[in-house]
């Protein structure tokens, strides 16, 4: 609660409440010392009114009483005064001697009932009776000097006067030390409020002294501390710290700066990571940008090779034309004479194909008789395989039976020598067609062969005359064509010729393609330079910006 | 002694004529389902069944060639207590039987297990002659299965 007060009491507040108290200590000592030199001032001026002028005029009552009353009638008894202006002098002192004594009763006026001015009441009670019996003295005196009575004046002189001097000096010596014992009473008094003032005075000076030590101390420590947080802050913002946030939990003016503070480093914080995005969008802009731009100039580069190929080929084009025509012209000469040729090629081929068509016939006999001489070949091999078989069963027979005759034992001897004699008859019968067989095989074979070359042949023959009149035909046509053509190879060697200008027209305009091509390459470059400064600046700016340190979100 | 010749591959190999009944051509036979791979099947004889046996298969493990001289020799095929039954082997170029000494025959010192059959060889002009004890041409469980019809019946 309470800290909470002082937490949210402001500066301005602060300030206030140490300069007003202390004013007020000020106005507090001031009216403590006037009140302390008031009464010291009403003290002295008592002190005046009613001891030193009283004292005076009673010296003066004392005075007009020895010198202008006693003095003077001395001086008229001896003589040396005139018996008027003593009078005069006499009545003088009379009428004045009243006057002084009432201001002398005047120090009674004042008095405050204690026991010091009850004494010197009754004083002036003791001496009242005093001074009026000099006033009728004084009569007497003068009543006496009015009637010149020197006598009487000096009676009155013995009896009365004389006898009061005494009594007038104890009474006004009393008065006198009456008035400095309560003039000392009056200083003691005022003494002693002025030292109690004085303490007062030096206590408060102290305590005014001692708060204001303290509270100078304790504001100027709460600046100091506010101060340096938001200068601590202030310098790791300056090295480009942004994360940086001041805590502070009062409520006064450097609450207000520290949150326009913590206010402007979040919009700082902000910007700067903004900035950074865009650093890092624009570098990563720029690169794909000089990317292109080199992609742009490798293109202007192949483009203006390009151009010079296509230049090269155009001159080679328009070179080639030239050599072309005079191809052509070539070509139509040749073209001419292989229309002649061609026209005597035709009657050759008429002829063979002739001598092919009666080769073919021929050919076709040779085939028919060979399938004879095939057929009669198989013939003879099926005869001769049934006298193999019949040898065979024979020897099959002629075996069975020499091994009968081998079980007949003696009995079957001689039929068993017949069995082996038809046994060899039948194994040479064997051999012999065994030797035909070979023989007819051959043939055969060799027939087949001769029948399969011949059918080649005779296909041979027939695609060759196949052949030869298409070949006829194609020639006849391909007269015709090149008999067609030759209209048209001339007209080929015109367009050669437009052709070749052409070519040199093409050649030019890829010349100035090529100019155009090298210009841009040269802007291409330019924007090279352009783009690399771009990307020094967006790196140095990336590094400027990169020396602030903001959270990354 | 009379010996019919005949040839299994490039060897020629010989067998007493007194143990042949007759020589046949070569004739189609009827195979015999889960016989060994040398029983070639069997053949129609004169209204009879009888089991043939293809030399080729059994000495070389290949079947004979159909030559015109491939034949079957029908021999008399010695079983138990004396009897007999007829076998036809198959054997290419059965073609010679000729007049020959069971002496000539000499051991060859060599005996396989799997051909007892093969007994001594004889050298003639034509070259060297092996004899072929038929006794011994099949193994025992082929020439039960073949012939011991007692088992089949009970």
């Amino acid at each position: 609660m309470r800290a909470n007060f002082f937490k949210n009491l402001t500066v301005k507040g602060r300030l206030a409440g140490f300069v007003g108290f202390l004013l007020s200590l000020l106005v507090a000592s001031g009216i403590g010392g006037l009140s302390g030199m008031r009464s010291a001032n009403h003290a002295l001026s008592t002190v005046y009114r009613h001891q030193v002028i009283p004292l005076k005029n009673l010296k003066e009552i004392e005075d007009l009483f020895n010198r202008q009353i006693i003095a003077t009638v001395q001086r008229t008894l001896s003589g040396q005064l005139s018996w008027d202006v003593a009078r005069r002098t006499v009545e003088q002192a009379r009428e004045d001697i009243p006057e002084k004594w009432k201001k002398v009763y005047v120090m009674d006026v004042d008095s405050s009932g204690n026991t010091f001015e009850a004494r010197r009441k009754k004083d002036l009670a003791e001496t009242a009776p005093l001074i009026k019996a000099i006033e009728d003295i004084s009569q007497k005196v003068i009543a006496a000097l009015q009637q010149k009575d020197t006598k009487r004046l000096s009676v009155l002189m013995t009896n009365d006067l004389l006898p009061l001097t005494e009594p007038l000096g104890e009474r006004i010596n009393t008065l006198l030390n009456d008035s400095l014992a309560s003039a000392k009473t009056e200083y003691e008094r005022v003494q002693r409020n002025y030292n109690i003032s004085k303490f007062a005075f030096i206590g408060t000076l102290l305590i005014a002294l001692a708060v204001s030590l303290i509270a100078s101390f304790m504001l100027i420590k709460g600046i100091d501390d506010s101060l340096t947080l938001i200068r601590k802050a202030m310098g790791r913002m300056k090295e480009g710290d942004l994360t940086q946030r001041i805590e502070y939990d009062r409520n006064d003016e450097f609450g207000e700066l520290i949150e326009g503070f913590n206010c402007m480093a979040d919009y700082l914080s902000t910007l700067i990571s903004q900035v950074q995005k865009s650093g890092i969008q624009l570098a990563s802009s720029i690169t794909e940008f000089a990317a292109t731009t080199k992609e742009q100039a490798t293109m202007t580069n192949e483009q203006a090779a390009a151009a010079n190929q296509i230049a090269a080929s155009t001159n080679e084009i328009a070179a080639t034309a030239s050599s072309l025509k005079d191809t052509m012209n070539e070509v139509l000469k040749v073209a001419r004479g292989t229309a002649k040729a061609a026209a005597s090629g035709r009657e050759g081929l008429s002829s063979i194909d002739d001598a092919m068509g009666r080769m073919e016939e021929a050919t076709g006999t040779i085939v028919a008789k060979l399938g004879i001489l095939s057929e009669k070949a198989s013939k003879i091999a099926g005869v001769v395989q049934t006298i193999n078989k019949v040898a065979d069963q024979t020897n099959l027979l002629s075996l069975n039976a020499a091994i009968e005759a081998e079980k007949a034992g003696d009995y079957g001897s001689g039929f068993a020598v017949v069995a082996t004699e038809i046994r060899r008859l039948a194994d040479q019968t064997a051999v012999a067609t065994y030797d035909i067989e070979q023989m007819v095989q051959d043939v055969q074979s060799a027939v087949s062969s001769g029948v399969m070359g011949m059918d080649k042949f005779a296909e041979q023959v027939h695609s060759s005359v196949i052949n030869i009149r298409q070949i006829g035909a194609q020639l006849s046509s391909m007269i015709n064509e090149i008999q067609a053509l030759i209209p048209q190879i001339e007209a080929v060697n015109e367009g050669m010729e437009s052709q070749s200008l052409g070519a040199k027209q093409i050649s030019e305009a890829i010349s100035h393609l090529n100019e155009g091509a090298q210009k841009a390459a040269a802007a291409i470059n330019q924007t090279n330079s352009v783009i690399f400064e771009l990307n020094k600046s967006s790196l140095i700016l990336q590094d400027e910006v990169s020396r602030f340190k903001v959270d990354k979100d | 002694m009379l010996l019919l010749h005949f040839e299994i591959g490039e060897g020629k190999y010989a067998l007493p004529a007194e143990r042949v009944l007759k020589v046949l051509p070569y004739i189609r036979l009827k195979k015999i389902p889960r016989a060994p791979e040398f029983v070639a099947g069997f053949m129609n004889y004169r209204g009879r069944l009888i089991p043939v046996v293809d030399l080729c298969s059994l000495i070389l493990e290949r079947p004979c060639n159909p030559f015109l001289s491939t034949r079957i020799i029908l021999i008399d095929y010695p079983l138990k207590e004396g009897e007999s039954a007829p076998l036809g082997l198959i054997a290419e170029c059965v073609t010679e039987a000729i007049h020959g000494n069971t002496a000539d025959f000499v051991f060859s010192g060599i005996k396989h297990r799997d051909t007892p059959f093969l007994g001594g060889v004889a050298l003639n002009e034509e070259g060297m002659v092996q004899f072929v004890e038929t006794n011994l041409l099949l193994p025992g469980h082929v020439r039960d299965m073949l012939f011991n019809h007692d088992g089949i019946e009970a």
